[in-house]
């Protein structure tokens, strides 16, 4: 069976030069050299998939194409769309060639009536004077019969009925003659709507018996033609319906969906827009739009989580391509955040994940009441370089760090933005409970990045980091055997400390040895102790309103030779250290209740720097707009959908090769080219450390090289990657000139508030401060200044692109008793 | 009059349903060919996406150590539907060719007799594979599915690739075609694409219709779909569904398949009467997955499954042959999300569902599986579950491959389709070790260090070998 879909637009379009209105509902020209191209080749514009059933045998009439010649062969033609002329006028065109009489039964030509329901059925009568027989929904049946037989045998007749319900006439024409009574039989008796309860059958209403012969040329309409059409119809002994109604090929543009998907602000409208007189068809629900979905006329607001998908329709009603969006409403209130950073756990070591000898029911819960990707990427190896791409967007080339920060040598520049400055300039509460890579003396630390609380260790473990809490040390060095039920108390008691204002808490505990009962042993304890810490904060957020939670690694497991217990990557080759998949694809959980239905699955292509963007756009906070990011919004846009990817993204691949980050491999959709190699794992079976090119969606293992039969995808994928190697101007360039933490002096007013004097402090500081890098001092010698934290301090902020305006307010106390005079100072600690 | 007419006229379908769910339950098996223990998203595919099978993980059980009897399809089928260790099936081979005078045994009992006793109705779609009727076995009626406790059959004779031979046919009280008792749908079916695209969608409405006939009375339902063995179609609906090409497409449509099954259960108000069962036969066949050009399968690098991360795959005893996914549904009585790290077999599914529908295990024969329904659910089925022991039998007549008992397994053969023995040898006098929970990947052999293990396994396939050469087959020695 074949089936050939094409797409209708019932439109009212002019066709001013022939003097023809409204294009036919359907047309099918039948032509073609085979029997699908038959049906595909039906000109028309129809919303109704034609379909071969039986074995239709077909002939060819010269000036028309191809002839459904049917006859004594059962074959007939079925069109499966919801044909439905409610009360409203139509009109059925035919051509017929009868090659033998009708014999003792009636034969049939077209017939949407399932014999006892409603609908109509054209056919010869014993006669062979022509019936068209019209049921409607109310029961009501008339007959429209030609006045005498209209059999001509071996010629081409043309038939065209019509039903005309405001006058209550229906008539027959052959070969443009009106062959009713004049002016057409009264079908008043009609009350009903005609609306076929079986699909519209071409030549079949006597299977066993229809009469030998071909139809061509059908058209329906959902109005009556007029005499001028008939005429047209009829012109010169007979014109195919296409060129009376030309088929418009001509493609409509391509839809705009502004905004282009991501978030939405309570109540923000989607607008869709396409070219002059086109029509703009589009779902809400993934599915493909078609000639009968939803009509766009004005703006709308999609629901949490919807796709808009839509196309353009042109006025010949050629359909446009379908482009979509993604809409996430952001809820009224912003939510908490935790970000949960797993060390070196490949993408087959959770249970939910296919782990086989680890159970982790806490993060299968996290699961199933979230989503889950598959095709999360980190940026390459490197617990540094992805920690920093995690928290500023952007892949850890641009950041002129090496690839360990093993004691007091510099580390992340002040100038970046990290999500912790977006989210305490979002007036969360922020904390890094962890492992932190980006540099343990100031400006670099966590509490110098916009984190409020720091604990855990200000470098990695393997480094003899002590622990510690924002600048003191509680033990030195850390205790890795007791460091992660460390780290989970202190997590857990912030979240209760934060519970009024909504907090960002970024949990990163670094590979621990751990003892257990892991089937798996070694790693596998580690995983079920994370996987127990990940059940103590789901559990301690459990009960807040609005929590969003996300839990990633940062590489995969490791396979170093000779390594027991070790976790594992599942298909991926090879793991840790590497740029195989095996290295850079790890689990990726989101929850965020409400807003992300249970148990979805995605197989979205999104990675590392994605979640800055995503991140920032929840807290609402500052972002800077003049440095190149590698990440973008997909994230959240793709939450809603197991059915969404992005096809063509693009992801490049970095290692940490003779002291600075290289790019080794680049991702764009399925394809993968890998620049260079390295193989850790003995086992990994690759035969090669040469650049290859594999489809790692079809081929996830990554064993079939596809280079030597797709070298322009190999050549495109080289230049690309060396054009990114050549557009890169160096670490830190892209980012601003590191600006002071007072655009201006300061200006300080005294005045009269409703408590006292009140201390107005108005200075411009770049849009990238936060408030924390900022006290007032008081002395009352200009020798010995204190801060006092008594004192409540009011602020205004007006930002004005990359500058802001702050007037800071505070109660002076103490004047006039013990002291005369007291002196007041801004103080900036900017990084 | 009027109100109570109505009242018994609404109340009356409940009345048939209400069979308490643990009274004789509904058992429907369904067992793949040919799949990989990584094809599915519980199982961390990255691009196969599988709603349908990850629901009944999140609402059932899951075991993440499930083994499949045997690297090969008759060998593995026979095991599923007899409790029994291929060794014992007398079939002298592990694959049953079409021409084969052997099939399985009229004094097996196989699940579907069990639970037919106990008043099942009983049907079977898709691939049989332990027997067929020919002139080496006089066309023997007892070489079909009917002979075997069916009462209803659709499917294929053997495995889709045989040419000639396979052969889609049912069972047909008035067919006489090949055999009196069936009629013949597709004879040497291989390149009939029609039929060939259209088996998984076939398997789905023949289940659905039986089920929904079936719902008022206990039934037993064993879907064995031809995929995804090589050659792989999926219908036009799945074409292009999934990021992982053909293959991605046909387990796409079988998820959507077991989908469609659930959503009936439900729909029938019959799914906590019901105890589902999801599994495969063996591992993906890698033997080609080097193939561009295989006379029957064309390119076939990208239409094999991985059993990844275990090693190798179909017909062998490395894991990879023989680890499958293993999903208990029975939502009521198995509690959701509910995971089950120890092992167990597709040896465990007739001791446990005669157990579940009160039907004694057969006598004067040894099964090797164990009732495991306290697995299901501890409370409703008290109890210890047996330790676990599996005999690895493998390539050709069934032979013992060797042993796993704990986390410890022991190779005394090894055997790969690829002709790759990853750089070891095994035998019975130098085995290799490994510890399968530990090291999934059997990377580490630990036969030096632990002697004890070593000899503890090797005492398992001794006495299994005698065990089987006492009580030889039904059909003489094994």
């Amino acid at each position: 069976m074949f089936v050939f879909r094409r797409t209708v637009l019932a439109g009212l379009i002019s066709l001013g030069a022939i003097g023809l209105s409204a294009k036919p509902l359907a047309m099918w020209s039948l032509d073609g050299d085979s029997p699908a191209e038959r049906i595909e080749e039906s000109y028309g514009t129809t919303e109704f998939d034609l379909t071969i059933s039986g074995s239709a045998i077909w002939a060819n009439r010269d000036g028309f194409g191809s002839v459904l010649a049917n006859g004594e062969n059962t074959g007939y033609l079925s069109s499966s769309g919801s044909l439905d002329f409610g009360e409203q006028g139509f009109s059925i065109s035919l051509w017929s060639n009868r090659t033998s009489s009708t014999g003792s039964n009636a034969s049939g030509l077209v017939d949407a009536l399932n014999g006892t329901g409603t609908g109509f059925q054209l056919f010869y009568r014993e006669d062979e004077s022509l019936r068209f027989r019209l049921d409607d929904a109310a029961g009501n049946a008339v007959l429209v019969d030609t006045l005498g037989p209209q059999l001509s045998l071996d010629s081409w007749q043309n038939i065209i009925v019509t039903v005309n319900r405001e006058l209550d006439r229906a008539s027959i024409h052959v070969n443009g003659v009106e062959e009713t009574p004049a002016g057409g039989v009264d079908i008043s008796a009609l009350t009903g709507a005609i609306t076929p309860d079986q699909d519209f059958w071409i030549s079949s209403l006597n299977e066993s018996n229809s009469a030998r012969g071909g139809l061509d040329d059908i058209g329906l309409f959902d109005r009556v033609l007029t005499a001028q059409e008939i005429a047209s119809i009829n012109a010169g002994g007979g014109v195919p319906l296409s060129s009376l109604w030309p088929d418009d090929t001509t493609p409509p543009s391509e839809v705009i969906i502004d905004p282009p998907g991501g978030f939405l602000e309570a109540g923000q409208q989607v607008s869709l827009t396409s070219g002059v007189g086109e029509e703009i068809r589009f779902t809400l629900d993934g599915s493909e739009p078609g000639a009968g979905s939803n009509l766009y006329e004005a703006p709308f607001v999609p629901g949490n989580g919807d796709e808009v998908k839509a196309r353009a329709f042109s006025s010949g009603g050629v359909a446009g391509v379908v482009v979509s969006a993604q809409f996430l409403s952001l809820p009224d209130t912003p939510p908490n955040v935790l970000v949960i950073v797993a060390d070196d756990l490949g993408f087959n070591d959770l249970g939910c994940y296919g782990a086989a000898s680890v159970v982790t029911p806490n993060l299968d819960r996290l699961a199933a009441t979230g989503c889950r990707f598959t095709q999360f990427t980190t940026t390459g190896p490197g617990d540094l370089a992805n920690q920093y791409s995690l928290l500023t967007g952007r892949v850890a080339k641009r950041s002129g760090l090496p690839e360990v920060i093993a004691g007091n040598e510099p580390g992340l520049d002040p100038r970046e933005w990290s999500l912790g400055e977006v989210f305490r300039k979002g007036d969360y509460e922020t904390a890094f409970v962890g492992e932190w890579h980006l540099g343990a003396t100031f400006p670099s630390r966590a509490i110098d990045q916009g984190f409020q609380l720091f604990y855990g260790l200000p470098r990695a473990l393997e480094t003899g980091s002590p622990l510690v809490e924002n600048g003191s040390i509680i033990e030195s060095p850390a205790n890795e055997m007791t460091l992660l039920g460390q780290l989970e108390n202190r997590a857990l008691e912030f979240i209760n400390e934060a519970r009024s204002d909504p907090f960002f808490l970024v949990f990163q505990a670094p590979v621990l040895a751990t003892e257990g009962t892991s089937l798996l042993g070694g790693s596998g304890n580690r995983i079920e102790a994370l996987d127990q810490s990940v059940g103590a904060l789901l559990d301690a957020v459990d009960g807040l309103d609005n929590t969003l939670i996300i839990f990633i690694s940062d590489e995969g497991a490791d396979r170093s030779p000779g390594l027991l217990n070790t976790g594992s990557n599942g298909q991926f080759r090879d793991g840790a250290g590497t740029t195989w998949e095996g290295g850079v694809r790890t689990p990726f959980i989101v929850k965020w209740p409400e807003v992300i239905p249970d148990g979805l699955e995605s197989r979205a292509i999104i990675w590392m720097p994605d979640l800055f963007h995503s991140l920032s756009k929840i807290a609402k906070g500052y972002l800077p707009q003049d440095r190149t990011y590698d990440g973008d919004e997909s994230v959240f846009k793709l939450l809603a959908g197991e059915r969404n990817r992005v096809d063509e993204k693009q992801i490049v691949l970095h290692r940490f090769i003779d002291g600075s980050y290289q790019a080794t491999a680049i991702r764009r959709g399925g394809r993968k080219l890998h620049k260079s190699i390295n193989n850790i794992d003995p086992g990994n079976g690759s035969p090669t450390t040469a650049s290859s090119l594999f489809d790692v969606e079809i081929d996830p293992s990554e064993r079939i090289n596809l280079g030597p039969s797709q070298r322009s995808l190999v050549l495109e994928l080289r230049r690309e990657l060396a054009d990114y190697e050549s557009g890169f101007s160096g670490a830190g360039s892209d980012l601003p000139p590191a600006r002071a933490g007072f655009l201006a002096d300061p200006v300080y007013t005294l005045e009269d508030g409703e408590n006292g004097p009140l201390v107005t402090i108005s200075f411009s500081r770049p849009t990238d401060s936060l408030n924390d890098h900022y006290q007032i001092e008081w002395s009352d010698d200009l020798e010995e200044w204190a801060v006092d934290p008594q004192v409540d301090i009011s602020s205004e902020v007006i930002a004005n692109g990359d500058e802001e305006m702050v007037s800071l307010s505070a109660p002076l106390f103490g004047v006039g008793e013990a002291s005369p005079r007291r002196f007041v100072r801004l103080k900036s600690m900017r990084p | 009059m009027k109100t109570l007419f109505c009242y018994l006229f609404l109340f009356l379908p409940v009345f048939s349903q209400v069979r308490p769910a643990l009274e004789k339950p509904n058992v429907i098996l369904i067992f793949l060919d040919d799949c990989g223990y990584g094809d599915f998203s519980h199982t961390g595919n990255p691009t196969i996406h599988t709603p349908a099978i990850s629901r009944l993980v999140r609402k059932g059980l899951n075991f993440p150590q499930f083994y499949t009897a045997s690297g090969a399809c008759t060998a593995s089928r026979y095991a599923l539907l007899t409790g029994r260790n291929p060794r014992r099936s007398g079939f002298g081979t592990w694959v049953l060719s079409p021409n084969a005078s052997r099939y399985l045994h009229p004094n097996e009992v196989t699940v579907a007799e069990g639970l037919k006793n106990r008043g099942y109705a009983t049907g079977f779609f898709g691939k049989w594979h332990l027997g067929n009727p020919n002139g080496n076995n006089g066309n023997t009626q007892n070489a079909f599915p009917l002979a075997h406790g069916f009462d209803v059959w659709e499917g294929t004779n053997v495995s889709n690739d045989y040419d000639p031979g396979a052969n889609l046919i049912k069972s047909d009280p008035a067919g006489n075609n090949p055999i009196s008792g069936y009629s013949m749908i597709a004879a040497n079916m291989l390149n009939n694409l029609p039929i060939h695209e259209d088996l998984t969608r076939r398997y789905r409405d023949l289940s659905v219709s039986f089920i929904r006939e079936k719902k008022d009375e206990p039934f037993f339902l064993y879907v064995a779909p031809n995929m995804p063995h090589l050659p792989v179609y999926a219908s036009d609906e799945f074409k292009g569904r999934s990021l992982r090409g053909t293959y991605g497409d046909v387990i796409e449509e079988i998820d959507a398949m077991v989908g469609t099954i659930v959503k009936i259960l439900e729909e029938e108000g019959i799914a906590e009467n019901t105890l589902l069962v999801f599994t495969s036969d063996n591992g993906p066949w890698i033997r080609f997955q080097n193939d561009t050009n295989h006379p029957k399968y064309g390119d076939a690098r990208f239409l094999i499954g991985s059993a990844l991360p275990f090693r190798d795959g179909k017909g062998s005893t490395w894991e990879g042959g023989v680890r499958v996914p293993g999903v208990w549904y029975w939502p009521g009585t198995i509690e959701k999300g509910r995971v089950v790290s120890s092992p167990a077999s597709t040896f465990d599914v007739l001791p446990t569902v005669f157990a579940l529908a009160g039907e004694p295990l057969p006598t004067g024969r040894t099964l090797d599986g164990r009732n495991i329904s306290p697995y299901l659910n501890s409370s409703t089925f008290p109890g210890q579950v047996p330790g676990f022991e599996f005999i690895y039998t493998g390539s050709g007549d069934n032979k013992v491959y060797g042993a796993r008992k704990g986390p410890w397994k022991l190779h005394i053969r090894l055997s790969s389709q690829t002709g790759n023995n990853y750089g070891f040898s095994a035998s019975t006098s130098n085995p290799l070790l490994f510890n399968v929970e530990t090291d999934p990947h059997e990377r580490f052999d630990l036969s030096d260090n632990q002697e004890a293990e070593v000899a503890e396994l090797q005492g398992l396939i001794n006495s299994f070998n005698q065990s089987v050469n006492t009580e030889r087959t039904f059909w003489g020695n094994p």
